[in-house]
């Protein structure tokens, strides 16, 4: 059954470093996070990894 | 979208925002194809499974576009409406790998017709 899958790796749950200890939704209010398209002209999370990190990379 | 869609207060659906990060679209990604595929795999592996804890899932899209109201999107089917609401309310309160999870439900219906013209 599903829910008996071993997964070889996860990530949920994992706060962002800095920002243990607070619920996503009080990090989401500091807007440290945007979507992308969120601040038009902005470089963002998705395609520039210096504001954030993917640790997947570090998996691989 | 960059058009104004109405957002449903019902849907089998569920949009969660941004939440691949291809790492093909870094700047300085040096990445094989196997290790990109390998990488996808993991994602939709941990995912999928985690989804399957607020109900019974019947369809998991992971958007490969690159446009910014598209980008990283995966768009998850529930069998039931109540289960989907239950993963929105749930989900908006986690973290995925270092960032909140933004979820909301979408109106999508059909992925062979979810296309905005």
């Amino acid at each position: 059954p599903i829910h008996e899958r071993v997964r070889r790796l996860t990530f949920w749950d994992m706060a962002p470093a800095g920002y243990e200890g607070m619920t996503a939704a009080q990090v989401k209010l500091t807007g440290h996070f945007p979507l992308p398209g969120a601040n038009p002209g902005k470089p963002h999370a998705g395609f520039s990894m210096s504001g954030g990190f993917n640790p997947f990379m570090a998996m691989l | 979208c960059s058009r104004k869609h109405v957002k449903p207060n019902f849907s089998q659906t569920v949009l969660i925002a941004n939440i691949y990060q291809n790492p093909a679209h870094e700047p300085n990604c040096a990445l094989t194809e196997a290790q990109l595929q390998e990488h996808y795999e993991l994602f939709f592996e941990d995912l999928y499974v985690e989804m399957c804890k607020y109900g019974e899932v019947e369809e998991l899209n992971v958007c490969d576009n690159v446009g910014d109201h598209l980008l990283g999107n995966v768009y998850v089917m529930f069998k039931f409406e109540e289960d989907a609401a239950k993963a929105v309310e749930a989900l908006n309160d986690r973290f995925y790998a270092g960032r909140p999870v933004f979820a909301e439900l979408s109106p999508v219906t059909d992925f062979g017709e979810a296309c905005c013209r």
